[in-house]
């Protein structure tokens, strides 16, 4: 689709100049979605390897906590957990990929996470909190894993629309817009030059 | 036997044993767990349990959205006639002061925790002490409903946290606090059976609290303030064999009643890594024991075979239920089922 602009030198020169930069911007753009990509592809390989390690884990842990919930009472259980002595948090920090920010996070837990009866308990509970404790930072690299990916799949998108949009519309409308100036200056100098002979021929008669 | 020499004599028994005797027909014997286990699923379970009638005391029958409650219901009535049928309150009150504890925990650390809790799913109507007055005295520090020794043990854990704001205390506290109320409730009562009973159950909870403390990687400081005093056994001895091997433990038991139970749930704990078979072991341990109600007419001994029972009951039909939602395989349940009283 032509651009509307006067089909003069002056917007012939700014056109080729705003074409030679989409055409840089573009080659940029195709480079950095073909990174993501790459990068995406390996965060999704490393995102299944670890989803397929959790589930596995968890299974195991929901089987443990299983054998516990079959052996004390559901209000006893309420009571023994009700009040936790651990306290976690998560810590964010950010790193760069491809200029996007995505999370890096880190658990930090002080205080013995054991703070119940030693008796009317299932021993099995010391073992299940244990696994499930030690299944949380893996939680974390998952959680971490799921976020970068989110964030990558939107740059890749953003990215993939301003590629094409450039590939597309703009770089198209530019050459063409760049085609019919040059043309219609071309016609132009021809036209000119048509009636400087002329005038030339009259003045020779 | 020897408490068959002794106890045999008490008349006072006479109406309770009888209604005892009509209410261990409502107990599970092994055909009817083997059943149970066997059944393909939870619905086949439940429909076996039905078909027994086990909703012996007319609670709810066993249903697929609540036999949970069930359950609770059914331990619930088994103390009521208990309460009932004891000559002596203390009787009643040594099994029930569990549960007076229990929400006692519940109600303190909902109190320390900070946030506003819920406490209504977790207190239970069984006790000594009604729920509301325990309510009172933590949540208000009204003291005047409740029982001496409980005020006490409550005004020491209060103090203790103050000083030391840490959830451990809380239950290694009461837990201790429990059994020094239970051995001084017992004091003159001239109930030998029961007495042992108890010292016996402090054993075997200071045995797996040792067990758990090494397990767990805990220090001789840490053992010292679970182990409950009152048992048998020597807590100095317990202590100091904390530093030694788990697999050389069995050893440490020789020549006391525990000796073959610890050698076979520790060799357990050495193949599967798993306290299930030494816990499992005790509970059929404490069966062992009281199972010798049976065979006695006129003494307390039948009254305290059928609480344990019934609660072994409630923990094997709650294991197989519970097994039967996980998919677990019969063989597997066989391994964890307590033994039956009948």
């Amino acid at each position: 689709m032509l651009l509307k602009v006067n089909p003069n030198r002056m917007e012939l020169l700014r056109l080729r100049k705003r074409l030679a930069t989409a055409k840089r911007g573009h080659k940029l753009l195709k480079d950095k979605r073909d990174a993501l990509i790459q990068e995406f592809i390996s965060l999704v390989r490393e995102n299944e390897k670890i989803r397929e390690e959790l589930e596995d884990k968890l299974r195991e842990g929901y089987l443990i906590f299983a054998s516990v919930s079959s052996l004390i009472n559901p209000k006893s259980l309420e009571e023994t957990i009700m009040f936790p002595k651990a306290k976690s948090a998560v810590e964010i920090n950010f790193k760069n990929i491809m200029s996007v920010k995505v999370p890096n996070y880190l658990l930090k837990g002080e205080g013995n996470f054991y703070a119940y009866s030693l008796i009317n308990t299932p021993p099995e509970l010391d073992l299940s909190l244990k696994y499930f404790y030690e299944l949380l930072p893996l939680m974390l690299k998952l959680a971490e894993l799921d976020k970068a990916t989110t964030l990558l799949a939107e740059e890749i998108e953003k990215t993939r629309r301003r590629v094409n949009a450039l590939e597309y519309v703009l770089i198209p409308d530019l050459e063409e817009t760049v085609k019919f100036i040059t043309m219609k200056l071309d016609e132009v100098a021809r036209s000119s030059i048509s009636a400087i002979m002329r005038i030339k021929e009259i003045i020779r008669e | 036997m020897e408490f068959t020499e002794t106890s045999n004599t008490e008349t006072t028994y006479a109406y309770s044993v009888g209604r005892i005797r009509e209410l261990e027909n409502t107990l599970l014997n092994k055909v009817l767990l083997d059943k149970m286990i066997e059944a393909p699923d939870l619905v086949s379970s439940l429909n076996i349990l039905r078909e027994r009638g086990f909703e012996s005391y007319g609670s709810e029958a066993y249903r697929l959205e609540d036999w949970e409650n069930s359950l609770d219901q059914e331990l619930l009535q088994t103390y009521k006639i208990i309460k009932d049928l004891s000559p002596y309150p203390f009787l009643y009150e040594v099994f029930a002061l569990n549960y007076d504890f229990h929400n006692l925990k519940v109600l303190i650390k909902a109190k320390y925790r900070g946030k506003k809790y819920n406490t209504t799913t977790a207190l239970v109507e069984i006790g000594t002490v009604k729920v509301k007055n325990l309510i009172m005295a933590i949540e208000e520090e009204k003291f005047v409903e409740i029982p001496v020794p409980f005020e006490v043990a409550v005004k020491k854990l209060m103090s203790e946290y103050n000083k030391f704001p840490d959830p451990e205390i809380i239950d290694l506290l009461l837990d201790k606090e429990k059994y020094i109320i239970i051995l001084s409730l017992l004091k003159d009562k001239r109930a030998p059976f029961l007495e042992k009973f108890i010292r016996v159950d402090i054993d075997l909870n200071n045995i797996l609290i040792a067990i758990r403390t090494k397990i767990r990687g805990e220090d001789k400081n840490f053992l010292r303030k679970a182990l409950i005093e009152g048992g048998n056994l020597n807590l100095k001895n317990l202590t100091e064999i904390l530093d030694s091997p788990l697999s050389s433990w069995n050893t440490r038991f020789a020549k006391t009643d525990y000796e073959k139970m610890v050698e076979l749930g520790l060799k357990s704990y050495e193949e599967f890594h798993s306290l299930l078979e030494i816990e499992r072991l005790m509970d059929n341990f404490r069966l062992d024991y009281v199972k010798i109600g049976k065979f006695i007419t006129l003494g307390m001994e039948p009254l305290i075979g059928f609480i344990i029972a019934k609660e072994i009951d409630l923990k094997n039909i709650r294991l197989i239920l519970r097994s039967k939602l996980d998919k677990l395989s019969p063989t597997k349940i066989k391994e964890r089922i307590r033994e039956a009283y009948v």
